[in-house]
């Protein structure tokens, strides 16, 4: 095999900091599965269709799949693994057990960290502000209703949380 | 009460801990495949040069035609229980390639960027030869032939009827005639088709996969690789989303092979351009003629139907077979001939999707329908009423008589949307005044499928520890619709239990349950009365061992709320389970079987029927011919709902996919090739796609012959989304599309535009 560029790469995922040596070519979403075994980022379209590999990164939802990971050097990553407080649940995750916004489950991640980034932009956003954001997100089983109706009483929640 | 329970699954799928089987780590020695698909539709493999593939570092083995170590490579069809179907399919390309993205080699290596590029360095020389992709070019003559040996593209024929034909257009006063045709399409899962992780232990295939029937998939691949049946083993993890698409797929026997070559576990994993060459639906062409007294009363009907399967059989028997006994709708029709002809293209072979069959002869027989009452200028709905059939009518030899009301469904569905169901008065396709201003209209359509259909006993197993948790045992998977909660609500009512005391395992072949699998709309009806089933049967061998350890006969003991209660003494279960020492658990089977099947009757082996009605109004401006859809609800019989968010969720879902096979999917052939596999040009729906005002809703009689008065609704809200739309296009603008998907140039054509 020949002999492949290597960066020396630390950020921070889910809180934690991480530092060690990643191939050029290794995307984030290899990384975060891979590496770190944080295999709740999934993988789907690799060409950034999806939406099932988003992530955050400093806060700006991002399709892991298409994002190198020395790219995210000095940077702070936020996965589904990382959203929930321990045993508590986030907003986001709370309401989309609540209505169903999940049915096979595999775009889910993907779906509540691009909500979760939109209700860090806009904390009271408007269902058609909801359907345009979330529109690079696409749920196959056609959970849509029931996703915009999370994320509004998600949206509620972390209101009455502030 | 039990439905203030969260759905069992969603807690891992919210927080990232469901695991999907690529989720799943690495055995020790695990060895990555990749694949070499076919890029021609229609090929002779003059050679393949595999030599520089297997010297490239990291390469265990590739598989090819060359490298097949004496095992044959023809792969067994699905068999049908009405029709005869011959094996044509190898798992691995032979002597000619048929289709854009048939597996031509896989390779092994020590990582997968090695198998990928070894992959690359795989040399193989083709001869091309012409492909046909349309199924009624492919019957005619001078068509190019897929498989010589049969020296045609028609693979079998499939026909109902009753009544007499000639006697049926004899007694009409008008005859009409309707063509209507569909495309093939996609499934598009979010979790790529075809990969997998396998590993042999003592002989022992152990395979991890999505698939949506564990049990089958165990004995065919036994089969094909002549090893005793209980030498395989398959687990199925979460699956992310199937709608047909997750069965045995040649990736998988490659995987497989490959593993028990190198003796090592061996991973797949397929990309998205893979996934869309190892699934399709059937493309089809209905054509109905229909036989109507003045009075608008249905005398007969006589439909045409072209089913395109594909380069090979695959799902072509159940697609052709319910295509056939669903092209007469849900009407009460005295003459009735239909006929299904299974052709062969060079597409992507088609297997099962959701409503499998019956998407496309919907659309047809309810586009038909609307047409012909305007045509005689009767109102569709008032059409629908005259013709429908009603609670408790006959409807065919070896089916359940009619179990629903229609009137009611329609009834609903109209009223969700504000609608009276009368149609505007017929005029001509004259919008020439209208400029560029948006025109609205309404339209209706019903559906009608066989519900909880085949596929023999389903088996469960319920087991009862001295904390009185009870474990339910299976094999069927969890792939979105809620399967493993709807096991969970079936166990704790049944035995009176909370939620949170059942345990639903993952499916495991090694149980030997067997069920037919996640499809066909029967996991309600038959793992739910296999699971109920099971839990009576615990019951009652937990009331002998109560009288045996504290007296009285067991049919005077009770379980009320997790207690054992004899007449106003109440034990807790452990302290019966407790005195058996030991292991201390109770354990019992259950099962459920569907009707017998009765070769005569072309329905048999179904429980009982699965109908919805739908309702949509729509503005589309005639200069451009683009759509907006305003308002759509669909109403389905659910019996009961067992859990009420998820079925609404199910219902939801269909139509959500029933709006893009509707407006815009289509897989597209060109020039020899598959133009749009791929997630940049297969347009799906998104959330900006739903209606504003989208109502879907369950009617609720209690009365379903499943578990508390429950039956089969999963697929009945895909079917009425194109049909409904069409009718509503014609009632805005007097012009009907007659072929899938309905695309602004269609309109725009249908108006005589273009």
């Amino acid at each position: 095999m020949k002999a492949q560029g290597t960066f020396s790469l630390s950020l921070t995922v889910n809180g934690t900091a991480w530092s060690g040596e990643v191939p050029v070519e290794e995307t984030l979403l290899e990384f975060l599965r891979r590496r770190l075994r944080l295999t709740g980022t999934k993988r789907s379209c690799e060409s950034e269709v999806c939406g099932a590999c988003t992530v955050l990164v400093d806060n700006r939802a991002l399709s892991s799949c298409n994002y190198l990971a020395f790219e995210a050097h000095g940077k702070t990553v936020l996965t589904i693994e990382g959203l929930a407080d321990g045993e508590e649940l986030d907003p986001l995750q709370e309401a989309f057990i609540r209505n169903i916004g999940a049915q096979c489950g595999y775009c889910t991640p993907g779906q509540i960290m691009a909500a979760r980034a939109l209700l860090l932009e806009e904390p009271s956003p408007s269902e058609e502000q909801i359907a345009e954001w979330l529109s690079g997100n696409i749920c196959r089983c056609g959970a849509y209703p029931a996703i915009a109706r999370s994320v509004l009483e998600a949206a509620e929640a972390y209101r009455k949380r502030k | 009460m039990e439905e203030e329970y969260p759905r069992i699954d969603l807690r891992e799928k919210v927080t990232g801990a469901a695991q999907y089987v690529e989720d799943l780590p690495d055995l020790p020695g695990t060895a990555y495949a990749a694949m070499l698909l076919s890029p021609y539709s229609h090929a002779q493999i003059l050679a393949i040069d595999s030599t520089e593939a297997e010297r490239s570092p990291g390469v265990i083995a590739v598989l090819d035609r060359e490298h097949l170590a004496g095992l044959n490579p023809r792969l067994k069809v699905a068999r049908h229980e009405h029709l005869k179907v011959r094996d044509d399919q190898d798992f691995i390309a032979i002597e000619k390639v048929r289709f854009d993205g048939e597996l031509v080699a896989a390779v092994a290596a020590e990582d997968l960027r090695s198998a990928c590029q070894a992959v690359d360095k795989i040399r193989v020389e083709y001869r091309p030869l012409t492909p046909v992709f349309d199924a009624t070019e492919a019957l005619q003559p001078g068509a190019p032939i897929l498989h010589e040996e049969r020296g045609t593209n028609l693979l079998f024929e499939d026909s109902l009827g009753w009544g007499n034909i000639e006697e049926g257009f004899r007694q009409a006063d008008h005859v009409f005639e309707e063509s209507y045709t569909s495309p093939s399409m996609f499934h598009h899962p979010m979790e790529n088709i075809g990969g997998c992780l396998v590993q042999v232990i003592n002989g022992e295939i152990d395979l991890w996969a999505p698939t949506s029937s564990p049990m089958r998939d165990a004995s065919e691949i036994a089969h094909f690789f002549a090893v005793e049946p209980d030498k395989v083993r398959v687990r199925v993890p979460y699956v992310g989303g199937g709608f047909g698409s997750k069965t045995l797929v040649p990736s998988i026997y490659a995987a497989v092979f490959l593993s028990r070559r190198i003796r090592r576990p061996v991973r797949m994993i397929p990309s998205a351009e893979h996934s869309f060459r190892q699934n399709a639906r059937h493309a089809a062409v209905y054509h109905a003629k229909l036989g109507v007294k003045k009075n608008g009363t249905i005398t007969a009907l006589d439909a045409d139907l072209i089913v395109d399967t594909g380069a090979y059989t695959t799902g072509g028997a159940t697609a052709v077979h319910n295509a056939v006994i669903s092209a007469w709708g849900c009407y009460r029709i005295p003459h009735l001939r239909i006929q299904g002809r299974c052709v062969y293209t060079n597409k992507v072979p088609a297997g099962h999707t959701r409503a499998t069959g019956k998407v496309q002869t919907t659309w047809g027989i309810e586009c038909a329908i609307d047409s012909v009452a305007r045509q005689m200028g009767i109102d569709p709905y008032e059409f629908r009423k005259k013709n429908v059939l009603l609670r408790d009518e006959f409807v065919a030899t070896g089916t359940p008589r009619m179990d629903t009301d229609y009137l009611d469904l329609m009834q609903q569905a109209i009223a969700a949307i504000g609608w009276d169901g009368r149609s505007k008065p017929e005029r001509p396709s004259d919008t020439a005044g209208t400029g560029h201003r948006w025109v609205k209209g309404r339209g209706m359509a019903l559906s009608l499928r066989h519900g909880s259909q085949g596929g023999g006993r389903a088996y469960a197993m319920a087991t009862m520890d001295a904390r009185g948790e009870v474990t339910i045992q299976h094999t069927a998977p969890e792939i979105g619709q809620g399967t493993h909660n709807l096991i969970g609500i079936v166990a704790a009512r049944a035995l009176d239990l909370p939620q949170s005391q059942i345990r639903v395992r993952q499916p495991d072949t090694a149980v030997n349950l067997p069920f037919a699998g996640v499809s066909a709309q029967r996991t309600t009806m038959q793992m739910g009365k296999a699971v109920q089933n099971a839990c009576v049967n615990l019951k009652r061998e937990l009331f002998v061992l109560a009288a045996q350890v504290k007296g009285g006969n067991p049919e005077e003991w009770r379980l009320i709320q997790g207690r054992l209660c004899y007449g106003e003494v109440a034990f807790p279960i452990g302290e019966i389970i407790g005195a058996l020492g030991g292991s201390a658990v109770i354990k019992c089977v259950g099962y459920h079987s569907v009707p017998p099947t009765h070769r005569e009757a072309a329905f048999s082996g179904m429980d009982h029927w699965a109908p919805s009605a739908a309702a949509l109004e729509l503005e589309v401006n005639p200069e451009t011919g683009e759509i907006r859809i305003l308002r759509y609800s669909v109403i389905a019989d659910a019996g009961k709902a067992l859990h009420y968010p998820s079925a609404k969720a199910q219902v939801e879902g269909g139509a959500v996919m029933g709006f893009g096979h509707a407006l815009f999917e289509e897989t597209v052939y060109r020039e020899g090739q598959f133009q749009n596999g791929d997630p940049f040009q297969y347009r799906l729906p998104v959330m900006k796609d739903v209606p504003e005002a989208f109502y879907a809703s369950m009617l609720e009689k209690g009365d379903g012959p499943g578990p508390f008065g429950s039956k089969g609704m999963s697929q009945t809200s895909i079917v009425t989304v194109a049909p409904a739309i069409g009718n509503a296009l014609y009632d805005a603008l007097g012009a009907r599309v007659r072929s899938l998907p309905i695309s602004p140039e269609k309109i725009l054509q249908a108006m005589g535009k273009i």
